[in-house]
């Protein structure tokens, strides 16, 4: 689901294979090609207006150094060209504010390589080594603590956590790539046909859908970044401070299952249990909270949609996940049946009992079927003629 | 006068002067003084002391990047170059953090090479149209005078050479709102600039 204007703003750090993927989308698209080529044509005039009317860069890590340290710091020399520039540099940082953010941060660089410094040569042997995020790999999904299994609503919660976390298949990963794109943040990247699964905590994991991209911050995986594609949170009642963030919203978590989607134009979150807030980036003052079975949408610089419910089966199809909330077990059987193809029965008394729950769908049928079958105490019979029948235990 | 150590030749040696940097001080002003003074071992343990501490404020700034060896490799070149001109010895701190701050801003400059960028065979062929010929005569200033003050300075800010994550922090906003700023930049640029052209072909200009 990544959008093709993600990739135009992003165009400096594509490879080339993703500029020559992103050059035949705009072949086809010959209105937005030339919106590209003017765009690119603008970026280039603002680069080279900055190149004449910014003062040199060395200058200005010159003023940046006077200015937060002291002119001791400088040489004779420096202090010369410095003073004879100043009043130059004064009148630009006036008429450019992103002029002071350059000084801003350069003096941010000096504290840093002072602490770095100071620690190197004080013998500090823990911090002379690089801190670059170590790569992570996802647990496979056998090894994982169980996704919470089906139970009866409104109360009856059987511990299929163990259950489930036994016969989880592994999951259909094709690639995957955590790259320490920036110094302690990691992103993970899945590409059409993929997904990925990842713990971003004892408590919360993470589903990504094809063609996302998701971040996070080295101690900060309680502040993940969606942003693009769809992913599917499971987050634990005991995990608090738990934000996503997209393009265009902040969901905040309160021990939930839910599921987002994400492009530069809009966020739609879909809850399946527990509780959210979203809330639009642009008018942060205006949220909605969501409850389990509704949906809300974020486009960009708006407030979230009102909550609406929504089947949350089939909105979350995309996980690759079977996501059940009071549902009733014939129209789970239903379900299950089309999805693999086989013919499923329940016992006219079982029909209507709710079951709440989450399964994977490259799960064998026959194990969704005997732990569906479990929560309702129930036995799964297989005639004969095939199928399956979900009875009720004598 | 030794050039600084080689990557094959790093690793046994800068164990050692690790050590000798944390117990005995290298960077002492009588130290740098004897490399001032053409004393080459001087010279040569200063300059392999400081690799690691470079390389390792580099790796934290812009991360594990093949630019990094670049960096640091350039940062020693100007420190070894400039060492003579060093008025207080005792200030070498100040002298390698100069130094490192001007790559770096070197380093930002390079970042994104426009010139690759707007001569692509591909998109070559749409510059040649008359919309194009007249862009070309397009006021940049008005066009970003239509933008709001954070988004311009967002815009510039990467065209300086930074990352979206890094003028995230900088202006302290997350990297996605601040991409959804730049997508809404060009398409506003967008509509702008294509409702100067539609004017602009019709007058013949």
């Amino acid at each position: 689901m990544k959008s093709i204007y993600d990739a135009i703003i992003r165009y400096d750090e594509l490879s080339s294979d993703e500029r020559e993927a992103l050059h035949e989308q705009l072949a086809e698209e010959p209105e937005l090609a030339r919106a590209f080529q003017q765009w690119q044509t603008v970026r280039a005039a603002v680069r080279e207006q900055m190149e004449d009317r910014w003062p040199d860069r060395h200058l200005l890590v010159l003023y940046a150094l006077a200015e937060a340290r002291g002119e001791e710091i400088l040489t004779a020399d420096e202090r010369d060209t410095l003073e004879a520039a100043r009043e130059e540099i004064e009148q630009a940082l006036q008429a450019h504010p992103a002029l002071r953010d350059v000084v801003d941060h350069i003096q941010d660089e000096c504290d840093a390589f002072e602490a770095t410094w100071e620690a190197h040569t004080e013998g500090a042997a823990t911090t002379e080594e690089p801190t670059a995020a170590p790569n992570r790999t996802p647990e496979p999904a056998a090894d994982r603590a169980p996704r919470r299994g089906a139970e009866r609503t409104p109360d009856v919660r059987v511990p299929w956590r163990i259950a489930i976390g036994a016969v989880v298949v592994v999951m259909a990963v094709l690639a995957l790539f955590f790259i320490p794109r920036e110094p302690d943040a990691t992103v993970v990247e899945t590409s059409a046909g993929e997904t990925a699964e990842l713990d971003l905590s004892e408590d919360a994991t993470v589903r990504l859908a094809e063609d996302s991209r998701l971040s996070y911050v080295e101690g900060e995986e309680h502040r993940p970044t969606l942003e693009a594609g769809g992913a599917f949170f499971d987050v634990g009642p005991a995990t608090d401070d738990f934000i996503v963030e997209t393009p265009t919203a902040r969901t905040v978590v309160l021990g939930t299952q839910f599921g987002l989607e994400a492009d530069l134009e809009g966020t739609r979150v879909v809850l399946a249990d527990g509780r959210v807030s979203v809330v639009g980036l642009e008018r942060p003052d205006e949220s909605v909270t969501l409850s389990p079975g509704e949906e809300s949408r974020v486009e960009g610089g708006a407030a979230p949609t009102q909550p609406e419910p929504v089947d949350v089966t089939e909105a979350l199809e995309w996980t690759g996940l079977f996501v059940f909330r009071d549902q009733s077990m014939q129209a789970i059987a239903d379900r299950l049946s089309g999805r693999y193809d086989v013919r499923i029965e329940v016992a006219p008394a079982l029909r209507e009992e709710t079951i709440t729950g989450t399964f994977d769908r490259e799960q064998p049928v026959d194990q969704v079927l005997d732990v569906l079958a479990a929560t309702l105490n129930a036995d799964v019979e297989r005639p004969e003629e095939g199928g399956y029948r979900i009875v009720a235990v004598e | 006068m030794d050039p600084p150590l080689s990557g094959a030749e790093k690793g046994e040696t800068l164990q050692t002067h690790r050590a000798m940097a944390g117990a005995d001080n290298t960077f002492r002003a009588e130290q740098v003084e004897r490399a001032q003074q053409g004393d080459e071992q001087a010279r040569s343990e200063l300059l392999t002391a400081l690799e690691p501490i470079l390389r390792g404020y580099f790796i934290k700034r812009i991360g594990q990047e093949a630019a990094v060896d670049d960096l640091v490799q350039n940062t020693l070149l100007r420190i070894h170059e400039g060492l003579a001109d060093l008025e207080k010895p005792g200030s070498l701190k100040a002298f390698a953090m100069k130094a490192a701050m001007f790559e770096l801003q070197d380093y930002y400059r390079g970042r994104y090479d426009m010139k690759e960028q707007l001569y692509d065979p591909e998109l070559e062929r749409e510059r040649s149209d008359a919309a194009g010929e007249s862009l070309a005569r397009v006021d940049v200033d008005r066009a970003l005078d239509m933008l709001p003050d954070k988004t311009r300075r967002i815009l510039e800010l990467r065209e300086y050479g930074f990352k979206y994550r890094e003028i995230a922090q900088m202006v302290d906003l997350t990297e996605a709102a601040i991409k959804m700023r730049v997508k809404r930049a060009f398409e506003k640029l967008r509509d702008a600039l294509a409702a100067i052209c539609a004017l602009l072909l019709p007058l013949g200009l």
